[in-house]
């Protein structure tokens, strides 16, 4: 790597041929410098476009206060904070988004802790089988909930078909078919499973002789629960709190899909509505607060990790937990646990694919089923002969499978530049460059993507309205987790298989298919299902990129939505449920490993 | 010499010269096809998805492909903004509703040009020739009909009573420019809503504001309106059958195709001093496009039967053309019919009261 500086000085031309010698042997500086380059410009320039944007005139707002476009303004940032329409664009979504993520949150944590400690420690009926099908609302992209919510009890306040309670006679109250409450219970199913994975994994973690200390000493199932379970879970709690409080503040379709007939507005809603009305420069300033809540969430979390530290007490030693006998209590508790599956995962389901195959809905006569919704009739296509949902399908395959696929080896690249060059700035920049995009509202990421690719930039040709730029966010969106997964993984093999083939006079490139490839290609597979289940799921990133032609499963669900198609809706929905099933299903076997193995994204 | 000799005299001369300018015209577009045959293609950013059939039935005519994309005034002014200043453009022509933009910021700053083809000079109301509309399309106040023999009300003040307070539909004002340009034009007709209360309630119109328009603006919101994103769920939400109460709605004509399609109980109100929106749609050519004539060469073709038949072929759109059909189910055959029932915006001053009607709306909308 460093070249020999000792003594008298070779001449320039010999050094330079030591140095591409040196290169070809050992490319890491020049793979990290070029990942450096480009993530720089991939991550930094949009992140600086939003500032920008916050702090300088657009075209429209440049002709109305008579000054020039690009000048230099603090008006968006009066608009958001202190005008008199700030209570509607900032202060009332703040509020709103608050009290949503403070309620759905702890509502998450309560079913997570409860059924990770019913599933993990105690014998209630069906344990098994509930560990994976309680994590089956985390398969769903996030609008399921919403969408199914909508289709029980909408109500006459919104058009389209009408809802399965209206159809029966009970009219739903507003407050119960729109507004805060539908969209925190939507959000604590749909983020529950998340808790609980956390959970089940710490309570298995947790070294099982200090709770058999605390039996021998006498105390009881209770108390050891109390006074030496609980406190022990107190960092995994404060992790799961950060996490999910941290997602809520960036959901978007299910606010907009519950909170926009009866006008409650989310921060995420609000900054969603700034750009469809073409105010971007108060849509840059409320992303930036959203991305500053981001950051101080990930502040909490490393202040949290060293603070709590001390608890950590993963021994590694010590069998697995004795199933608690819960006696008479067994029944009530497997009562518990499963009506939680059946109402967070399996009525939504059914829900969802009930809708789609009644022709009126609610109505339970069996002449009311059939698949008209699935093959098409009366000249209306179905799923099947939709050309929209074909399409759709074809670009979330190929846009959310190219995104994984460069993801997992952009992330292992970087990974292996990381490790490689670990301890010089280059490393650090690489690492710290690559989390960035983790803190940035998808909403506002895409915003920034939009308007720095909407036109030929340098070498990169226009790229607004092709199936590439969304490709490009999504790699850019989902690195966090590729580069954290890619560094960890490299962390693992030392460099000495590499200098071992280096020896032997093995290349670069013979080192990386012969000896890293193999060792990594767990990793790799890895790296590239986990983007791949989140990009099909992906609604927030992609709603302000896609045009017609290029519409995605889960934003195709959403215009159907709005037109008021609820069944159409529904089943796309479904459709990307099963082939998130089905990509889990193949990790698994891939892997050999359950679910449990953290899903990102 | 009467009137009436005159008139003759004057229409004697222009049969005279008509065969005359018919075949300079002739020749003129002869030139104009020839040339846009040989651009081959042309590249539309569209307000409307319609563009393309539009697009089939003229590559059918003049084999000229239309790759024609359905964008939002936002996007198609943006991408149309950035190509010009960077001297790379790939847009030939646009299709627009959103008028006070464009004549603030597009055509000021000469990112397009107005083209209106010569033969037509003299078809087209003066009016809607600079910026060049080629679409009018009616928005209607409307209600059910399974529910009320006849619309429930008559005169729009009554929208802001208690009795239809949240129960009036219409898009959301934060999302869809077209009703800031509706709330400017309800601004300009503040006399005749004076009048209209003073008609209803028997009493002048007490206001603090600054005129009755603004008056029935700050109403209309603090009644709580449910605002929507697109109008295909306004129609549905006024027009389901079996609804003990249900609401009026304000969406295009268009959606009463729905009345077959979908079996909506559809009928549209006689409101006094206006019972709906016109809005125009501009073509317009963008500055340095590629295929300069296959876009005037479109142009033309859109001011044609056939070239706007996506669109006049249902119900509540007119082209700008008055020589045109529409379709026989409209209440009148054009536009004019319609007379002073519709609002219709000034650019001008849509441009320059946007942001305080947005902000008002927001304001009193809590």
């Amino acid at each position: 790597m460093a070249i020999s500086t000792s003594a008298a000085k070779p001449p320039l031309g010999v050094r330079l041929r030591l140095l591409v010698a040196d290169l070809r042997a050992e490319p890491s500086i020049a793979i990290g410098a070029v990942l450096a380059v480009v993530l720089g410009y991939l991550v930094l320039a949009p992140v600086a476009a939003i500032v920008f944007s916050a702090l300088r005139f657009t075209r429209m707002d440049a002709v109305r206060a008579s000054a020039k476009p690009g000048d230099m303004t603090f008006s968006y940032l009066e608009r958001v904070f202190h005008s008199h329409v700030s209570v509607d664009i900032f202060w009332t979504p703040l509020w709103n988004t608050l009290t949503v993520a403070v309620f759905s949150t702890a509502l998450a944590v309560v079913f997570g802790l409860t059924l990770a400690a019913l599933v993990t420690s105690t014998n209630i009926r069906g344990r098994g089988l509930l560990g994976f099908l309680l994590i089956i609302p985390y398969m769903l992209p996030s609008q399921a909930l919403a969408s199914a919510w909508i289709t029980v009890f909408k109500n006459r306040r919104t058009g389209g078909a009408p809802g399965m309670l209206e159809v029966i006679g009970l009219t739903p109250p507003d407050w119960l078919s729109y507004g805060p409450l539908p969209i925190v219970m939507c959000l604590a199913l749909s983020y529950f499973p998340f808790a609980f994975l956390l959970f089940s994994n710490a309570l298995n973690k947790i070294d099982t002789q200090l709770e058999e200390a605390a039996t021998t000493l006498g105390a009881p199932q209770r108390v050891v629960w109390m006074k030496v379970l609980l406190p022990l879970l107190i960092p995994t709690t404060m992790s799961v709190l950060l996490l999910t409080i941290a997602r809520t503040l960036g959901t978007f379709a299910t606010p907009y899909v519950l909170g926009a007939p009866v006008g409650y507005t989310l921060l995420s809603t609000s900054l969603y509505s700034s750009i469809r009305s073409g105010a971007s420069g108060v849509a840059a300033v409320l992303a930036i607060v959203l991305a500053i809540f981001g950051i101080l969430m990930l502040l909490a979390d490393i202040w949290m990790v060293r603070n709590w530290q001390r608890f950590v007490t993963v021994g590694g030693k010590g069998g697995k937990r004795d199933v608690a006998e819960l006696g008479a209590l067994r029944l009530p508790f497997t009562a518990i646990a499963w009506t939680v599956f059946l109402v967070a995962a399996f009525a939504p389901l059914l829900v969802m694919l009930l809708s789609t195959v009644m022709r009126e809905p609610g109505v339970f006569a069996f002449s009311n089923f059939g698949l008209a919704y699935w093959t098409g009739a009366d000249g209306q296509p179905g799923v099947f002969t939709s050309p929209e949902i074909l399409t759709a399908l074809r670009n979330s395959l190929a846009i959310a499978g190219s995104a994984a696929v460069l993801c997992g080896v952009l992330g292992l690249t970087v990974g292996y530049a990381v490790v490689r060059l670990s301890g010089g700035w280059l490393a650090g920049f690489l690492r710290q460059v690559s989390f960035l995009p983790y803190l940035m509202p998808g909403l506002a990421f895409a915003a920034a993507f939009l308007s720095l690719f909407a036109v030929p930039r340098g070498p990169i040709p226009a790229l607004y309205g092709s199936l590439s730029l969304l490709i490009l966010v999504m790699v850019v969106t989902y690195l966090p987790y590729a580069s954290r997964s890619g560094i960890s993984a490299m962390m693992q093999v030392g460099r000495e298989p590499e200098e071992a083939g280096m020896v032997l006079g093995a290349g670069f490139f013979r080192r990386i298919l012969a000896i890293i490839g193999p060792l990594q290609k767990t990793a790799l597979v890895t790296a590239i299902i986990l983007p791949f289940i989140s990009g099909m799921k992906e609604l927030s990133l992609v709603i302000m990129l896609v045009t017609p032609g290029t519409e995605m499963l889960t934003t195709q669900s959403l215009r159907f939505l709005d037109y008021g198609h609820t069944q159409l809706a529904n089943a796309t929905i479904l459709i990307i449920g099963l082939v998130v099933m089905l990509l889990v299903l193949l990790l698994q076997r891939i892997t050999k490993t359950n679910l449990a193995g953290g899903l990102g994204g | 010499m009467t009137l009436k000799s005159i008139a003759g005299l004057l229409l004697a001369t222009a049969a005279m010269l008509a065969p005359l300018t018919a075949t300079a015209e002739a020749a003129d577009m002869e030139a104009l096809i020839a040339a846009a045959k040989e651009e081959g293609s042309v590249v539309a950013y569209w307000h409307s998805s319609r563009i393309a059939k539009a697009g089939e039935a003229f590559e059918a005519k003049y084999g000229i492909k239309v790759f024609g994309t359905k964008m939002t005034d936002a996007e198609s002014t943006e991408r149309v903004v950035r190509e010009v200043e960077a001297s790379n453009v790939q847009a030939d022509i646009i299709g627009y509703d959103d008028g006070p933009r464009l004549v603030t910021e597009l055509k000021p700053g000469a990112f397009v040009e107005n083209y209106l083809p010569a033969d037509l000079a003299g078809d087209i109301p003066a009016a809607s020739q600079d910026p060049l509309v080629y679409l009018w399309q009616v928005t209607i106040i409307g209600y059910n009909t399974e529910r009320y023999q006849s619309c429930p009300i008559t005169n729009v003040w009554q929208l802001t009573e208690p009795e239809w307070a949240g129960r009036f539909h219409m898009l959301d004002p934060r999302l869809r420019s077209t009703q800031i340009q509706a709330f400017s034009a309800i601004e300009e007709r503040s006399g005749e809503l004076a009048a209209a209360y003073q008609e209803l309630y028997g009493k002048p119109l007490e206001t603090t504001e600054k005129n009755a328009g603004i008056e029935f603006i700050k109403r209309l919101a603090s009644a709580r309106p449910v605002l929507y994103n697109e109008d295909v769920e306004i129609a549905a939400a006024v027009g389901a059958r079996g609804q003990e109460n249900p609401p009026l709605g304000l969406y295009t004509l268009g959606r009463h195709r729905e009345i077959e399609t979908k079996n909506l109980a559809l009928g549209m109100c006689a409101l006094k001093p206006f019972q709906g929106i016109n809005q125009p749609s501009y073509v317009q050519l963008v500055a340095g496009g590629p295929h300069p004539n296959a876009a005037k060469l479109l142009t033309h073709f859109l001011l044609t039967e056939e070239g706007v038949q996506p669109w006049t072929g249902d119900l509540g759109a007119y082209s700008s053309n008055p020589k045109l059909s529409s379709n026989p189910g409209n209440p009148f055959p054009n536009v004019e019919g319609w007379g002073t029932t519709l609002l219709v915006s000034d650019n001008a001053k849509v441009a320059e009261r946007r942001q305080e009607l947005l902000d008002f709306w927001i304001t009193n909308n809590r």
